[in-house]
């Protein structure tokens, strides 16, 4: 999709291809944000700070070693990380024994809304989300996890454990009220 | 687990949340002018804030008197060094420049002449040029046939109206000629005024630096207090009291003498001891320690011995004067001992002692320990013993004079006052390796362990 030439461009500072860029990919980079961080606000700034990020350090950018795309929501993920350790004082790791949670059939996924989960993934607490997000969505292993966020592997593994827990039990819910109001029409 | 996990980012891969990319267009654009403007005005500072400091550190200073005085000086031998170079002939500066210029103006003007071009000329080099300088070049003025004009521009008009476009051209190629060539002159001029005032303003430079000297010389120089540092080793003199507890033993032989088997005193300490300091750490001291030690004594003595019948009945009952009449077979013997609480014993001990002391200092505090061997120099005795297997007791004088040794140790801790003094609480033990008792045939060793509060200071 993004030709050479159009790298060449974009490492040229054409504001043209920036703005398209901009239009194409902001959408999911705000999701990104949202994920991890839960406040729009603070999401829409550090797509704001990704964007400048991405501009200035284009130049860096070698399409041989990941694609463009990949390598711009790394950035936003970065971005994500960097903001969630300013605020790393707040976040609690609460350390469990690893409890296996409830069974749910994948597929009862495929009949909840996208949003549902996208919200079922904020509502999760600060500490096991960021966890969540980087072992589930952005393929990070636990020693990375570990590292990025400053603490053990073991704690990477309850907290993931913990996210999915909770994830499931708010699906579980969310399902039966589903189910509810499906009975009541 | 997996499944779920492949699932949910099966799922959320292709979520997009709205936004307004215009918008967001906009803002980066303008976080963007933000920083380079938050950059230009940090260099504009930095750069204001080096001018003003090598400005302060590299501009004279003009507060004093005498400097003011001598900067005075230096300006008038610069104004008159100036007015003479006026009024001397001062070769031209550049005399093929000032040819062109001539022979221009005589291109332009074929009534051009040389008071004309002395105007000109001195007008550009500010009363540098002398105008026989550049009456010295009259033949280079070539006439071409113009007439009556002054100005140069009414004399151009004249020359397009009547002559070809091409030498108007030329005419006024020539003419922005000039100009570069009056400016550079004029350069060049600025440039040798300065040259020329060069040896003046060193000669100043250097006059002024040897004022700066002169005052430099005035200035008093602050009292030093400090001294050459060299490794101390002061004197210390050091007072302690303490209290221990004295466990004394004897050895097998003591049943005989049945007075003195009370096991454990009391002794009252002071010490004073003058130390030396060999380091930073170590110190050797010597000093005089004298050591009360007192009890009442729970005198125990075995009084009598009896054979007995197995069921109790006694069959013998002997008195002892410390031998006993029975025979190690006699399994019904019974030995009689009786206590009693009314004796009691001073002992009074002096001991010079020689030692070191390590100390490991930890701001206001440290900790320290020490090691001592002492040697008795005094010890006397006195005390209201039993002296008889009856009741009856009668006070003793002792005087235990034989030379005796000890060693000692301990470790303390101590704060560090103001004054250079400090406080101690220690722990020590001590051995006294001789015995007390005059006679030979018995043991009578001290051992003493107790604590004690220091103050020392330095002398």
């Amino acid at each position: 999709m993004f030709d050479k030439q159009y790298i060449v461009a974009l490492k040229k500072g054409n504001p043209s291809v920036q703005k398209e860029l901009v239009d194409f990919f902001s959408g999911k980079m705000l999701s990104i944000a949202r994920r991890y961080l839960a406040d729009d606000h603070l999401a829409y700034d550090v797509l704001q700070e990704s964007w400048i990020a991405i501009f200035s350090n284009i130049k860096s950018y070698k399409e041989e070693i990941a694609p463009l795309e990949a390598w711009i929501y790394r950035i936003v993920v970065n971005q994500s990380l960097k903001e969630l350790k300013k605020r790393k004082r707040n976040i609690e790791y609460v350390a469990e024994f690893a409890i296996e949670p409830d069974g749910i059939a994948p597929e009862v996924l495929n009949t909840l809304q996208l949003e549902l989960l996208f919200n079922c993934v904020l509502e999760l607490p600060e500490g096991c989300r960021a966890v969540f997000n980087m072992y589930v969505f952005d393929e990070f292993s636990h020693k990375e996890i570990a590292l990025q966020l400053g603490i053990d592997e073991g704690t990477s593994r309850s907290q993931l454990n913990r996210a999915r827990k909770l994830l499931m039990e708010k699906i579980n819910s969310m399902d039966h009220v589903l189910i509810k109001k499906y009975e009541a029409v | 687990m997996k499944r779920f996990d492949l699932k949910y980012n099966e799922r959320m891969k292709n979520h997009s949340s709205p936004v307004d990319t215009e918008q967001l267009w906009k803002d980066i654009q303008k976080k963007k002018r933000n920083r380079l403007g938050i950059i230009f005005w940090w260099a504009g500072f930095s750069l204001l804030l080096t001018t003003a400091g090598l400005y302060y550190f590299l501009s004279p200073s003009c507060k004093s008197d005498k400097n003011s005085n001598a900067l005075q000086q230096s300006q008038m031998v610069i104004a008159e060094s100036k007015s003479d170079q006026d009024k001397s002939k001062n070769p031209s500066i550049n005399p093929d420049t000032d040819a062109k210029i001539k022979s221009k103006h005589a291109a332009l003007e074929p009534n051009f002449n040389s008071e004309i071009a002395n105007e000109e000329k001195l007008e550009s080099s500010r009363n540098l040029k002398t105008r026989n300088q550049i009456k010295s070049n009259p033949t280079d003025i070539q006439p071409t046939g113009f007439h009556e004009t002054s100005d140069h521009t009414k004399s151009a008009n004249t020359y397009f109206k009547t002559n070809s476009v091409n030498s108007v051209q030329s005419l006024e190629a020539e003419q922005a000629d000039l100009e570069v060539i009056k400016e550079t002159n004029s350069n060049v001029e600025a440039r040798l005024e300065f040259v020329q005032a060069l040896p003046v303003l060193l000669k100043q430079l250097n006059r002024h630096s040897i004022l700066l000297l002169d005052q430099l010389k005035t200035i008093p120089n602050p009292p030093t207090k400090l001294k050459p540092q060299t490794i101390e080793k002061p004197w210390f003199l050091q007072m302690s009291i303490g209290q221990s507890l004295v466990d004394r033993s004897f050895n097998a032989n003591s049943d005989s003498f049945p007075t003195r088997n009370t096991k454990v005193l009391y002794a009252f300490k002071s010490e004073f001891n003058l130390s030396k300091a060999l380091g930073k750490q170590f110190e050797i001291f010597t000093g005089i320690q004298y050591t009360h030690i007192f009890s009442q004594n729970k005198v125990s003595y075995r009084s009598s011995e009896e054979l007995v019948k197995p069921k109790g009945q006694i069959i013998e009952r002997i008195s002892l004067d410390g031998i006993s009449s029975f025979t190690e077979e006699d399994i019904h013997l019974n030995r009689v001992t009786t206590i009693r609480n009314t004796s009691y014993q001073r002992m009074y001990l002096l001991d010079w002692k020689l030692g070191v002391n390590y100390t490991r200092p930890f701001n206001s505090w440290a900790i320290f320990t020490n090691a001592s061997v002492a040697c008795n120099v005094f010890t006397k005795a006195k005390g209201n013993y039993l002296t008889t297997e009856n009741n009856f007791t009668q006070i003793q004088n002792e005087i235990k004079h034989q030379l005796g040794f000890s060693i000692s140790g301990g470790i303390g801790l101590s704060y560090l006052l103001k004054n250079r003094s400090s406080i101690s609480f220690s722990i020590n033990y001590c051995n006294y390796l001789n015995s007390f008792n005059l006679n030979p045939r018995i043991q009578e060793h001290y051992k003493l362990l107790g604590g004690q509060l220091s103050y020392k200071f330095r002398l």
